[in-house]
């Protein structure tokens, strides 16, 4: 899962960086509202954590403009604005939930999980495919009875694919739930973490379909 | 002691005038009366003498005391009635047993006779002399208790007044007492004027004074509020940061990891004590009373160096050459400890947006006059749309974003606060070389008395 940082304050950037890597996403942090509209425009995020108070352009007018431009991308925004009336506009201004400064960092990773988990359609966040059971809250991945063992971005990658079991998933979408702009993939890298993840599932589990990207066959 | 009342005060004084004033009164109406009174008792003596000089008087006495002259009501007028021949003889007396011997005196006369005073008139007929006489303490009498009659009204009127009196103040103090009670109600929160309708006009000035007083305390409760708030929003970012910090280094478990982490939170409690100092720093400031015994001459090129050298170190280690720029010893009124934080914001904020290879000066000099102290940079200078805003409170400009070392956005608030104690003015200008910024804080004439916050 990709998501995109847009905080001015250095100190909670980086440590926000650090605690949602920790567990397994890729993040992009930009620290103005107009960086944050034009990465917003890219629609490679899956969710992004939006702070108000922004230097060049504050966090709700860059809220209306992402959905102006009908881009419906998860927004948790998070903020030292506690008045009622600040949650309000923040939820009104197309925000899909509204975290209060100080927050716990489980926290956080539990509500970005929950959005996360509903845009999926899934309501207990668990996902199943075949034999496959994969739980992004436990991070823990099922074959049968059988743990099986992943590294962050081997999880991620089956998380992708499971979203939609038996569909073609692209092969820039999978590199986009990976990798964040600061890891500059090499072009065989992607290669290389399906290839273990097929060591450890099983070879014919994940399929190439030449050309286009790879399909969870189950 | 007790308080002063306007109302007991005017009521004493009244009182004491009517006190005063009533037996004064009692005492002219005794003198009228008895004026009246001898008028009509002499014309009484005199109209019953001559009658009684024309009538027979012989066995006159052996009617023992039944006098053909003098009514029942002459009895309450102690009047007596005496006849004599020429020769002394008494041939009548009203009352037997005082028969009075007077000296045969014509017309009016006081005289005295059994220990007391007389009025007598006396008629020279041909063969008799005729007294009638009245003693002096009768008409006295009279007058005096004529006189005591008014007494009793007067009374009346001086208890009337004085309650109407007392009434009267206390209907006029009414506005007064309902003022009173209004502001006893009111909170810190209710610091709206009071009310002028029904407010008599001796007490308007005071009043008035008063809303003035109110109004000055709103505003600077509001601004101790807006301060607050303000504050309290700003703390949030430093907690989440140290909180987020925490849990970061809770849950690293790669020594170098944990390195990292270990000292971003002791970065993060750094910035938290930076903020609470500037907010104690700034509090201190604006405290309400001017602390003008703090204030001395002082000299603002020693001022300037001293800062130099406390940052030297600092601006070294970021390879920025800071430096003393003192081209006049100025000389102003004002706190050497606000002085000097006053400077070390404006030089912590001039290294912070300052980089490397830059220069900053801390300038003291003399403009027209003008003791001037002043921090200069050749940094990135200030956005135009901060330019409005850079004094407020917890403002950062747009050029901090991102910046290693974040400031609290307090350091500029405080040197406006600072420089507005020292009756001083702080301008913008551009920096050194027309680059970056040059933070201006002008004071008034040396000779100038510093102003009355």
């Amino acid at each position: 899962m990709r998501l995109l940082l847009v905080e001015d304050d250095t100190m909670i950037g980086r440590a926000l960086v650090r605690g949602l890597t920790q567990v397994g996403f890729s993040v992009d942090w930009v620290t103005d509202g107009a960086s944050g509209l034009s990465a917003l425009s890219q629609h490679v995020h899956d969710l992004v954590l939006l702070d108000i108070g922004l230097p060049r352009m504050d966090g709700l007018s860059l809220l209306k403009c992402v959905r102006a431009s009908q881009n419906d991308t998860l927004v948790l925004v998070i903020s030292a604005r506690d008045g009622v009336p600040e949650r309000i506009a923040g939820l009104n201004a197309g925000a899909d939930d509204y975290l209060l400064k100080p927050f716990d960092l489980d926290e956080l990773i539990a509500r970005v999980r929950a959005l996360l988990r509903r845009r999926t359609g899934s309501a207990t966040g668990v996902l199943v495919a075949g034999s496959l059971t994969l739980d992004p809250s436990r991070r823990t991945v099922l074959q049968g009875a059988r743990e099986v063992s992943l590294t962050a971005k081997e999880f991620a990658l089956l998380e992708t694919l499971m979203q939609k079991p038996g569909a073609v998933v692209s092969r820039e979408r999978l590199e986009q739930s990976i990798y964040g702009w600061v890891d500059e993939p090499a072009s065989n890298t992607l290669e290389v973490h399906l290839h273990y993840l097929r060591r450890k599932l099983g070879a014919d589990l994940i399929r190439n379909v030449r050309g286009v990207g790879y399909r969870l066959d189950v | 002691m007790s308080t002063p009342s306007i109302r007991r005060q005017l009521t004493a004084f009244l009182l004491i005038v009517l006190c005063v004033g009533a037996p004064a009164l009692s005492f002219a109406a005794y003198w009228l009366m008895l004026t009246e009174i001898n008028e009509v008792m002499d014309d009484s003596l005199k109209q019953a003498a001559l009658l009684l000089a024309d009538k027979d008087l012989r066995g006159a006495i052996a009617s023992s005391g039944v006098t053909p002259v003098l009514s029942s009501t002459d009895a309450e007028s102690k009047l007596t009635a005496i006849a004599r021949r020429r020769d002394g003889s008494l041939l009548f007396a009203s009352t037997p047993e005082l028969a009075l011997d007077f000296n045969p005196i014509p017309g009016m006369s006081v005289q005295e006779a059994k220990g007391e005073r007389w009025n007598v008139f006396t008629v020279l007929q041909f063969d008799r002399i005729v007294q009638v006489a009245q003693p002096v303490s009768v008409r006295r009498d009279m007058a005096a208790e004529s006189a005591s009659q008014l007494l009793i009204p007067l009374c009346v009127v001086i208890i009337l007044m004085g309650a109407l009196l007392f009434g009267a103040l206390r209907q006029g103090m009414r506005p007064l007492e309902i003022a009173n009670r209004a502001l006893a109600r009111r909170g810190i929160d209710s610091l709206e004027p009071l009310a002028l309708d029904g407010i008599p006009a001796e007490l308007l000035p005071f009043v008035r004074t008063l809303n003035e007083l109110l109004q000055r305390l709103e505003r600077a409760v509001r601004e101790q509020r807006g301060f607050l708030a303000d504050a309290a929003h700003e703390l949030r970012s430093p907690i989440t940061a140290l909180q987020l910090q925490a849990q970061i280094l809770e849950r690293s478990h790669d020594p170098r990891e944990r390195a990292a982490a270990s000292d971003e939170l002791a970065a993060g409690v750094h910035r938290m004590r930076r903020l609470v100092e500037q907010l104690l720093s700034l509090s201190r400031s604006s405290a309400d009373s001017p602390a003008l015994d703090s204030f001395a001459s002082l000299n603002l090129g020693e001022l300037a160096r001293s800062i130099v050298l406390r940052w030297i170190q600092r601006a070294e280690r970021r390879c920025i050459d800071l430096g003393a720029d003192v081209r006049d010893e100025a000389r102003v009124q004002g706190d050497v400890t606000q002085l000097e934080t006053l400077l070390n914001n404006l030089v912590e904020n001039a290294l912070r947006y300052t980089s490397a290879g830059g220069t900053v000066d801390v300038i003291a000099r003399v403009d027209a006059g003008v003791p001037v102290l002043a921090v200069a940079d050749d940094g990135p200078g200030i956005a135009t749309g901060d330019m409005g805003r850079i004094f407020d409170r917890f403002y950062r400009g747009s050029a901090s974003v991102g910046n290693a070392e974040q400031g609290s956005g307090l350091g500029l608030a405080i040197v406006k606060v600072i420089a507005q104690r020292h009756g001083a003015e702080v301008s913008l200008h551009p920096g050194l070389g027309g680059a970056g910024v040059e933070v201006r804080v002008s004071f008034r004439h040396e000779r100038a008395a510093p102003p009355r916050a």
